[in-house]
């Protein structure tokens, strides 16, 4: 399960995930749990869980 | 480009697969826009990239309450800028790629669709970048000498790449996180008024606050038209990703020199 993977590596924490988001993962194609490990790596590692960001720059 | 149909069979689809037409490939697909998991597709890639948001927002964060954040509020413009000013000629790119493309592409066809009117949109949104630097004392030509960051080049080079070299649809990935997240109205005012600021400097900012839930609306339901298959959605889903990684790296080398020019 990619999900397992995740947490793993410490990326992911299940408890702050919902059921969709933890679907999501789990039916992520290999290289796309690859890509999103290295994204999440890169901006720090930390275990977190799914939201939209909102702020007020522009990305 | 290998894809792979809702029942999980792999194709062969894209340039020079002979006689097959953008409307025969186009039949194989589910109708309704949906992925093989009965979301639809623009559902889907949000859930997708909500999975990288927590750690976007936590650089996103570092730079707005940074202490220096008025005096230094120009870099970010700057750095904006020099994104921003890229939007049009890398859809243009794709544009043309997935022209190229169409005959015998249905998922180009659309793309090259969706970007001939989404590049009208985002012209000379950089010029008003551009004037706001010049409310807050920063010449046009200081800007354009600046030669952009590494994090930048590779932010919107890794989109040539893909576009060149694997399939256009990669860029939507790359717009679906520049206009999926819009500034917030009200935050953008907090900082007005936080920072003492003058309000015209803010224009553009302010400006997409309230274009870019319009434009992000048109994305999802061009995704959702699209006979996007599994292959499809991972490209988009990878370049969204590598987007909002590299977005929130030039957003932590920012703040970091900040931080480094206050204590050096």
């Amino acid at each position: 399960m990619s999900i397992d993977k995740l947490t793993a590596a410490g990326l992911v924490d299940p408890k702050k995930l919902t059921k969709e988001h933890k679907d999501a993962i789990n039916k992520l194609s290999p290289q796309e749990v690859d890509a999103l490990i290295s994204a999440k790596q890169k901006l720090g590692g930390k275990a977190s869980g799914a939201t939209l960001h909102q702020g007020a720059d522009f990305f | 480009m290998t894809t792979r149909t809702g029942a999980g069979k792999r194709t062969r689809q894209g340039a020079g697969k002979g006689a097959r037409g953008a409307e025969a490939q186009r039949s194989r697909h589910a109708p309704g826009g949906r992925s093989a998991t009965g979301d639809t597709h623009s559902a889907e890639l949000r859930r997708k990239l909500e999975l990288v948001g927590t750690a976007y927002s936590e650089a996103s964060r570092a730079l707005w309450s940074h202490p220096r954040l008025a005096e230094r509020f120009a870099d970010y413009l700057v750095r904006t800028h020099s994104i921003i000013r890229a939007s049009v000629p890398v859809m243009e790119a794709a544009r043309d790629r997935a022209a190229e493309l169409a005959p015998d592409d249905a998922v180009a066809a659309d793309v090259a669709a969706y970007l001939t009117h989404h590049i009208r949109e985002e012209r000379h949104h950089d010029e008003w970048l551009l004037d706001d630097l010049e409310v807050l004392g920063v010449p046009r030509e200081q800007v354009l000498a600046q030669m952009p960051s590494a994090t930048v080049a590779a932010l919107v080079g890794s989109q040539y790449y893909w576009i060149r070299h694997h399939h256009p649809v990669a860029l939507l990935g790359y717009i679906a996180v520049l206009e999926g997240t819009p500034p917030v109205a009200e935050h953008v005012e907090g900082i007005i008024r936080q920072t003492g600021l003058p309000r015209k400097a803010f224009r553009t900012i302010l400006k997409h606050a309230d274009l870019d839930p319009h434009h992000r609306d048109a994305l999802n339901r061009a995704l959702d038209a699209m006979p996007l298959t599994a292959d499809h959605a991972a490209t988009i889903a990878i370049s969204g990703f590598s987007t909002l990684q590299l977005l929130g790296r030039s957003l932590t080398e920012t703040v970091d020199n900040w931080t480094r020019s206050r204590s050096g």
